[in-house]
């Protein structure tokens, strides 16, 4: 099959394209040789979107910021040119920035002023680039946000950020940017930050915007899913170098660099669950006799109230139900806000739960202080999402992983055993002398399982672990979760977001909104055939990069709830597509279905009817 | 915002109750003052009895903590035990003498710390930044008596310029409200240099760059109001430690407040003076810890709108 070359047809149709990057480099003032960004050229067509996609350190973010002149003061633009209609730009981009081209970035509610209220900010914004002040500024500033499908547009103008969720933050954001009409909107990481179904909104925002104002995009992202669904030509960048540009169906169908290839293979839905079950055939990690074997986790009517400043209640878990079966992996997943991390600290008792209780192995779970306490830490552990934050930065990782084995007085030969932590999570026996801070992200994440296995304990609760990784990393990391469970007859719950990543490493799975599971079942019958209507969304949220897979999506309307206004009836009424009267006063209680399946929802279709569900577990 | 006021009040309360009662044990407890005031060999046991009894020092404890608060509710402190004078009527007279210095010098440590911060923060790491925080460090470490004294030394002895102290005109301020202006400028240009370098690290200020606004609007109105959110929980808090800095530069200069006050009555261990100094400090402090919060809560919506 031909493959047109990168000079070819495909990215300079146009005569002179809208944006054009030659020949960039971007080094240290203070050390130019080393290139942060070496010799990037780049083409956006007029009106087209233009991918960058990339690890952290690709210097993919670096390159969208040089187009703007807004690179970090230790760092310099040492070679290139950017142009707009082949115009060179000039230093500091005056009358550029947010007039021709406008930003938005990763974080909205951080990339906003904290102490300006939203209407000033978009009236600023207005009277900057177009001259208007006063009621005419005002009544721009609501056409704006109106533009962005705020609701309730007007009453917004006298909040402030932290009044509004991520996703109104970045819409507010998004207006900010039309506000000077621009041309190109550069998007970096415009979606991270945020919950998945607010990420389809989003998404599907900035195509609206596109197809209704001609406006040009050039989209940086980590997240090929994010990249595949809004832009049509995309570059791979890694370590400061464009390795393969092309149409984005092309690049995702036939990807030419090993590197795009082995990127796309990493992502979880295509990661072969074959090649992890064969990894698990590795002979069992030689435990010490007195380990014993799994041991299951039952969780009854666990309630967690908090009450903030004493007056608004917080239901931030509602009657769970659950049982964990000795050796299991039960995923968790929602939204932020939708309770499964206080759900995981529960279960480790790092928390009390204000009803219901917890039994690990038949046992209450103690979280008083004392030597009962000290026994029960042996016995689960939890990791959580930020490696570096858990790890004590002035011990080496060695060091740590003894000081538990002592701690605990696991073994004499500590040393020994601390080498066959690290060997069980894939470190070497070199990184026990390192400090965290000289660890990648990955091996930080490794270094904390190793030292959380260091206790033998027999129930992990894995918080987010993964999500703070690169995607090859990522790949990673998910597989040797897998791989430890085994060899060290783990029981688990898999709490994350992406329900792509627990679909991998699960047996079951939970799904959760706004302190209740909604439904739970077998993790692939969940992954291909949801029956709660949230689950649906959450999966169509997934953004696919097979062109074949993608298709209409039903996109949620509204914003993760806030657990502070718990609505009547089904909690997920409000944002459902299949909400009937009975929703709005009657909360579904979760029904047996088919399967080992269990669904909260009064729409489903009970196969079982009435069986309450923990009576069938 | 009204809950938080009330809670903020209360605490502050409380606070001032515990100082209350831990300044009257603690005086109490260091022994009896008619001792350390009349030579006790040679002065008649009568005479000795008439001074305890002048001062309740003959009640029992109790007694006398239940007149000690009623004096504070009626304003009255007792009488000075060296000249027998009313204790809130001296201490009165020297307020707004101690005033007039620490007014002054908070206005010149703003005018030294705020610009002299800032200056060093937007040109991070060239030859201004490390000028400025040489001298903040050599101002801070200077200690107030030696920099005093070769003022003095310098301007009122070999150049004669200045008086060497007292109190009157506008030249007797200058040394004093210099010396302590210096040390106190000192901390708040390093305090205000780590706040705006803070806030110019911020995503908010990438974004307002991004959307065309000039340098100084940005300044203006991105980075300053951020920076003050802390900085105001620190000279708030210098302006209650203004007062307690002021004792060795009042004795230096010979500056008749408050500090000198304290500083003598010590020495001569005036019980009533030295107790109603230390309530009134500690109420500054307090009144300044809770004007910090009040403030904090005014300039942060986050605080502000949730109450």
């Amino acid at each position: 099959m031909q493959i047109p070359t990168l000079s070819s047809a495909a990215l300079t149709a146009a005569d002179t394209p809208q944006l054009s990057i030659e020949g960039l480099s971007v080094a240290h003032r203070s050390a130019p040789q080393t290139q942060q960004v070496s010799d990037v050229s780049l083409i956006l067509p007029a009106g087209g979107a233009l991918g960058i996609v990339g690890e952290s350190g690709s210097g993919k973010s670096l390159t969208c910021l040089s187009i703007m002149d807004l690179l970090p003061g230790a760092l310099k633009q040492s070679a290139g040119v950017v142009r707009l209609h082949g115009k060179p730009l000039a230093p500091g981009r005056k009358g550029i920035r947010g007039r021709r081209i406008a930003m938005i970035f990763q974080d909205p509610g951080a990339t906003m002023n904290p102490l300006r209220r939203i209407g000033p900010f978009l009236s600023g914004l207005v009277k900057l680039h177009r001259g208007l002040t006063g009621a005419a500024a005002e009544a721009e500033a609501v056409r704006l946000l109106d533009s962005v499908r705020m609701p309730a547009a007007r009453a917004r103008l006298r909040a402030y950020p932290h009044e509004l969720s991520g996703g109104q933050n970045q819409r507010v954001m998004i207006a900010g940017a039309l506000a000077g009409d621009p041309e190109i909107l550069l998007a970096d990481e415009p979606t991270t930050a945020l919950d998945v179904t607010t990420q389809a909104q989003i998404l599907d925002l900035l195509a609206e915007l596109r197809a209704e104002r001609g406006m040009g995009l050039v989209l940086v992202s980590h997240d090929f899913g994010v990249i595949a669904e809004a832009a049509d030509h995309v570059a791979v960048m890694r370590a400061g170098r464009v390795v393969e540009k092309a149409p984005a169906d092309r690049l995702f169908s036939f990807p030419q660099h090993p590197y795009t290839a082995s990127l796309l293979a990493s992502i979880p839905p295509e990661l072969g669950r074959a090649s992890a079950l064969t990894s698990r055939k590795n002979p069992p990690c030689n435990r010490p006799s007195n380990a014993t074997k799994a041991i299951g986790l039952k969780a009854r009517g666990l309630s967690r109230l908090f009450e903030a400043r004493g007056r608004v209640r917080v239901h931030a878990l509602n009657g769970i139900d659950l049982t964990v079966q000795p050796g299991e992996m039960l995923g968790v997943v929602g939204e932020s806000g939708c309770g499964k991390s206080t759900f995981g600290r529960l279960l480790v008792g790092l928390d009390k739960p204000s009803s219901g209780d917890i039994r690990a192995g038949g046992k209450p779970l103690v979280i008083e202080d004392g030597e009962a306490f000290r026994n029960s830490r042996r016995q689960l552990q939890m990791v959580w999402q930020d490696p570096l934050s858990v790890l004590n930065p002035r011990l080496s990782i060695g060091h740590q992983i003894i000081e538990v084995l002592q701690t605990h007085r696991i073994t004499d030969d500590t040393q020994s055993r601390m080498l066959e932590l690290l060997q069980a999570v894939n470190l070497k026996a070199e990184h026990a002398s390192r400090y965290a801070h000289q660890l990648s992200g990955g091996q930080r994440q490794r270094a904390v399982i190793a030292r959380a296995l260091a206790v033998e304990p027999q129930i992990v609760v894995f918080d987010e672990p993964v999500s703070a990784l690169d995607l090859s990393v990522q790949a990673q990391v998910i597989e040797m979760i897998a791989d430890i469970r085994d060899r060290f007859n783990l029981t688990g719950i898999f709490i994350s977001h992406d329900i792509r990543v627990v679909r991998y490493v699960s047996d079951r799975i939970a799904v959760m909104y706004l302190g209740r599971i909604v439904e739970i079942g077998p993790a692939d019958d969940i992954y291909h055939a949801p029956k709660h209507p949230y689950t649906q969304a959450l999966l169509s949220a997934v953004l696919s990069t097979d062109p074949k897979r993608r298709k209409s999506r039903s996109i949620l309307r509204g914003d993760p709830p806030d657990p502070a206004q718990m609505p009547s009836g089904c909690p997920f009424h409000p944002r459902c597509p299949r909400a009937a009267a009975r929703c709005r006063v009657e909360t579904p209680a979760l029904q047996a279905g088919a399967d080992s399946r269990f669904t909260a929802c009064h729409a489903v279709d009970v196969e079982t009817s009435g069986r309450h569900w923990e009576a069938a577990a | 915002m009204i809950r938080f006021i009330f809670i903020r009040t209360i605490r502050a309360i409380l606070t001032a109750l515990t100082v209350v009662t831990t300044t009257f044990v603690v005086l109490r407890v260091t022994g009896d003052p008619v001792q350390s005031l009349l030579p006790v060999e040679t002065t008649p046991p009568e005479i000795i009895e008439l001074y305890r009894r002048m001062w309740n020092l003959d009640q029992p404890l109790w007694q006398q903590y239940v007149g000690y608060w009623q004096g504070i509710f009626h304003g009255t402190m007792g009488r000075s035990f060296v000249d027998g004078r009313d204790v809130v009527g001296i201490i009165a007279e020297r307020i707004p003498i101690t005033l007039e210095l620490m007014g002054w010098t908070f206005v010149a440590m703003l005018a030294i710390g705020l610009p002299a911060g800032i200056a060093a923060a937007l040109n991070r790491g060239s030859w201004i930044d490390r000028l400025v925080m040489a001298a903040a460090v050599a101002g801070h470490a200077l200690p107030g008596y030696v920099m005093g004294i070769l003022m003095i030394w310098l301007f009122a002895v070999e150049l004669r310029w200045l008086p060497s102290s007292g109190y009157g005109t506008p030249q007797h301020l200058i040394m004093p409200v210099i010396t302590l202006a210096t040390a106190y400028g000192a901390v708040i240009a390093r305090f205000t240099r780590a706040a705006v370098l803070e806030v110019l690290g911020q995503p908010h200020v990438l974004a307002a760059r991004s959307q065309g606004w000039a340098g100084h609007t940005i300044m203006r109105r991105e980075v300053l109001p951020n920076a003050a959110i802390p900085l105001v929980t620190i000279i708030g808090l210098f302006l209650g430690g203004l007062i307690g800095g002021s004792v060795i530069v009042e004795w230096i200069f010979a500056w008749p407040g408050i500090g000198r006050l304290l500083v003598t009555s010590v020495a001569g261990r005036d019980l009533a003076i030295v107790q109603a100094l230390v309530l009134l400090f500690s109420a500054t402090m307090i009144f300044a810890n809770l004007m910090v919060d009040l403030a904090y809560a005014f300039l942060n919506p986050a605080i502000r709108v949730r109450g």
